[in-house]
């Protein structure tokens, strides 16, 4: 049957077939039939902004297909992209437990599904099910450590180039397929984006890849980028 | 110890639990709670003095990236990740510290599902503290 976006659409998060493989959803079947009861599925074009920056808090979502930027900006305009969140998932978490605006805003890179669960609803689920505490609680402190990791590297990197070479040293890490033309990424985001990972300009990012492509330490096809010299990108790094 | 006692007038339910069960030290300024890459062990309640949350580099640089004061609770999220811990705790002015091994920790939150809200709460705070460190390393200058 046709969907949108060719997007796997699961409906239930009891009979959802992946839920096993991410940390959040991986609850016990009454758990799951209680958040089946209030959540609302939807499936969001890429660019879709879920929440922003300073508003009062709706609710959370539950990202199951699909990924999404987490993005905080400064007074002067600057955005800096904290996160880039995938499938599994809870967003907007910290701003639904304690009262306050959304921290970050959340806007989908590619088509995703995402289940809404009212601030209200989350609440009563969490003071009914203490394993839903204890999986919001994973999700808490993986981000904890997600953004001291990321602390680590904006404080300790000496140049621009290491926080690049770390950023895509991570993608190989965690989404990288060996070729035999070298680890391949798909990069689903903009030089600006790329930017905004690492608090740096958008040229400064083109002109370190277009360097790295002379040296041959990557070739670049389309949205796939190819680590050819993974030592010598790992040579760079020293957070 | 007059800052406990006052603290424990005000807390939320889990700090009230764990203000039970505590060990409280005084660490003198230079010592260390834990260093990166170590096995979690407990969670610290600092009820005054300030810590320094020093990072390091693979080439032995370090930098105090952060810094924890009093009410705050360090080690919490590492608890529940498993996760070795991220940076070295160092003690920049003494501190009294309240410490609480894991197995009681998980004890309490066993026997009392109330106090999951404050620790969430908790876990929350400390997440939002992490986007404003990184808001002012990267998004300052």
């Amino acid at each position: 049957m046709p969907t949108p976006y060719n997007l796997s659409i699961h409906n239930s998060c009891a009979d959802c077939t992946v839920r096993t493989e991410h940390l959040f959803c991986n609850m016990s079947t009454p758990t799951l039939a209680a958040m089946d009861s209030v959540k609302f599925t939807s499936v969001y074009p890429k660019g879709s902004v879920l929440f922003v920056e300073g508003e009062p808090p709706r609710g959370v979502f539950v990202l199951c297909s699909g990924r999404v930027k987490l993005t905080t900006s400064s007074s002067e305009g600057r955005t800096l992209i904290v996160k880039v969140a995938e499938a599994g998932e809870l967003l907007g978490a910290s701003a639904s437990m304690l009262g306050t605006p959304y921290e970050l805003s959340a806007e989908t890179i590619e088509p995703s599904q995402l289940n809404f669960i009212r601030r209200d609803d989350f609440l009563r689920l969490l003071t009914a099910h203490t394993e839903a505490c204890l999986h919001t609680a994973q999700q808490l402190s993986e981000k904890y450590h997600a953004a001291q990791r990321e602390i680590r590297s904006l404080g300790l990197s000496q140049t621009t180039g290491e926080k690049l070479a770390r950023l895509i040293l991570d993608w190989c890490e965690r989404d990288g397929d060996e070729t035999p033309r070298g680890i391949r990424l798909q990069v689903l985001l903009t030089h600006e984006e790329i930017a905004q990972m690492i608090g740096t300009t958008r040229e400064t990012v083109t002109r370190l890849l277009s360097d790295w492509r002379r040296k041959k330490m990557i070739e670049i096809k389309g949205s796939n980028l190819f680590v050819r010299e993974f030592e010598a990108m790992s040579e760079l790094v020293t957070v | 110890m007059p800052v406990t006692i006052d603290l424990a007038l005000e807390v939320q339910p889990l700090e009230s639990a764990l203000l039970e069960v505590q060990r409280v030290e005084v660490w003198p300024s230079g010592r260390t709670l834990f260093f990166e890459g170590e096995e979690p062990r407990g969670i610290y309640m600092i009820h005054n003095g300030t810590i320094d949350l020093v990072f390091s580099a693979k080439d032995g640089r370090a930098k105090a990236l952060r810094v924890a004061s009093s009410p705050q609770i360090i080690g919490l999220s590492s608890v529940f990740s498993k996760r070795l811990h991220d940076y070295t705790a160092t003690v920049r002015t003494t501190c009294e510290v309240g410490y609480v091994d894991v197995a009681t920790f998980n004890r309490i939150l066993e026997s009392s599902p109330t106090i999951w809200f404050s620790v969430l709460k908790l876990l929350s705070e400390d997440v939002n503290s992490c986007y404003d460190c990184m808001r002012d390393i990267a998004l300052a200058r």
